[in-house]
């Protein structure tokens, strides 16, 4: 092999087989010129690789990932077999303590009166409002509410407004299941409670202000969708 | 579906977050800043998360995963790529040999720093860009990339082989070690 085509070689060796290769390696140890040339450009190589090398991977990196994976919606029009006997096995083993929530069977549910919603929601406001024992801390409602309810409905802004939810657990109202959450603004807190408007007896408007006074206490109503918003403490 | 959703994302985050730091350092290969990067790396993992279901082969998840990458970045490139320089197909070794040992172990070390080596990286069009990083970052042979990107290993040599080519010739030129013109001229200039 002579130095020119050494040369053609070493620029192209990528695609050049490995008998080439050979002779070029042989040409090497007879060249001084060629083998400079030849430990140049793998000097070369290693500069290259070295600098490309992997960097360090931002520690948050992983987390920002973690909180967008946990803001997607539920796919829709998503339909397997398997998807749907696996919501029948959790309707079934949930059938006693979540009736009134997942099958819908609403006409076994006792309707709570509206004294009787009162008189509970106070109760639990005055055993559990501190937020304390039997509480999950909440940094983003929605996530919660889409883990627990398998809703993204926030409470309505004009009852929370200015108010950060603090934690939230899973309560009975009577027979009722609800969700209690714990809103905090300058020490204050309040709590909002959560349930199926259909298990409540009383007809509410969307989005309409309703005061039921409970004893000392008022507690103001809101509707949105078929869920029922009770705030409490402000 | 909240306790079905927790379960594939656990799987999903079992499967796939092991390769957090390749398609950080690909994604910022690409787009040469690391917010862009991080960007890049979000959209790909929540594509990533929405189409699951389409990842057949675990031990391909790797693949699977740049592939989307890689689309995410092609499809907004033009925030990312600046117009790639076209390759007239000349040598680089020239500008090696103006070179003695020491000199270029010098210019190596002192001129041929990371941004220079991303700048002249960032020139490649991405195909040949893609083979490039792979090889230098990765160590992947040429079969290994062949499998990755499912090309033919024959197209893996000549996008490699072009791709090394184009830049070390950028790299050479930029650091300067092509001298000799320079001479020739001064010597001209005292014989007239």
């Amino acid at each position: 092999m002579k130095c020119e085509q050494f040369k053609t070689w070493l620029e192209n060796r990528d695609t050049h087989d490995i008998s080439e290769a050979d002779k070029a390696r042989r040409h090497a140890t007879q060249c001084h010129c060629c083998s400079e040339l030849m430990a140049h450009d793998e000097a070369l190589d290693r500069h290259i690789g070295a600098l490309l090398a992997r960097e360090t991977v931002p520690s948050h990196l992983e987390n920002i990932v973690d909180l967008n994976l946990e803001r997607i919606l539920p796919q829709r029009g998503t339909r397997s077999i398997w998807a749907l006997v696996a919501v029948c096995c959790i309707v079934l083993l949930a059938a006693i303590p979540f009736q009134g929530w997942i099958t819908g069977k609403r006409g076994e549910q006792p309707m709570l009166s509206m004294e009787q919603l009162g008189g509970y929601i106070l109760a639990d406001y005055q055993n559990h409002g501190d937020g304390g024992v039997g509480f999950e801390p909440v940094k983003d409602a929605a996530i919660w509410l889409n883990a627990n309810l398998h809703t993204r409905q926030l409470p309505p802004e004009r009852i929370v407004a200015g108010y950060t939810v603090k934690s939230a657990r899973l309560c009975k109202l009577g027979e009722c299941l609800a969700v209690h959450l714990v809103y905090e603004k300058g020490g204050k807190r309040i709590s909002v409670f959560v349930m199926d408007k259909s298990n409540v007896d009383g007809s509410f408007e969307q989005d309409r202000l309703y005061a039921v006074a409970t004893g000392n206490t008022n507690i103001l109503l809101s509707s949105q969708n078929k869920y029922l918003y009770a705030v409490i403490g402000i | 579906m909240g306790l079905l959703r927790r379960v594939d994302r656990k799987k999903f985050k079992e499967i796939t977050y092991p390769h957090l730091d390749f398609l950080y350092n690909m994604a910022l290969k690409y787009s040469m800043k690391p917010y862009d990067a991080e960007d890049l790396v979000q959209e790909t993992m929540y594509t990533a998360f929405r189409k699951f279901h389409q990842l057949r082969d675990q031990q391909k998840c790797r693949a699977w995963l740049f592939s989307i990458l890689r689309s995410h970045f092609l499809r907004d490139r033009r925030q990312f790529v600046r117009r790639p320089l076209l390759d007239d197909g000349s040598g680089y070794l020239k500008n090696i040999q103006a070179e003695g040992a020491e000199d270029f172990a010098e210019v190596l070390d002192k001129k041929m720093n990371k941004a220079r080596v991303l700048q002249a990286l960032e020139k490649l069009p991405e195909k040949f860009k893609t083979v490039v990083v792979l090889y230098y970052m990765e160590d992947m042979t040429y079969q290994e990339i062949s499998g990755f990107l499912d090309i033919p290993i024959g197209t893996v040599m000549s996008r490699l082989n072009r791709g090394k080519k184009q830049l070390k010739k950028i790299l050479l030129k930029s650091v300067g070690t092509a001298k000799k013109g320079g001479k020739v001229m001064r010597l001209i200039g005292v014989l007239l």
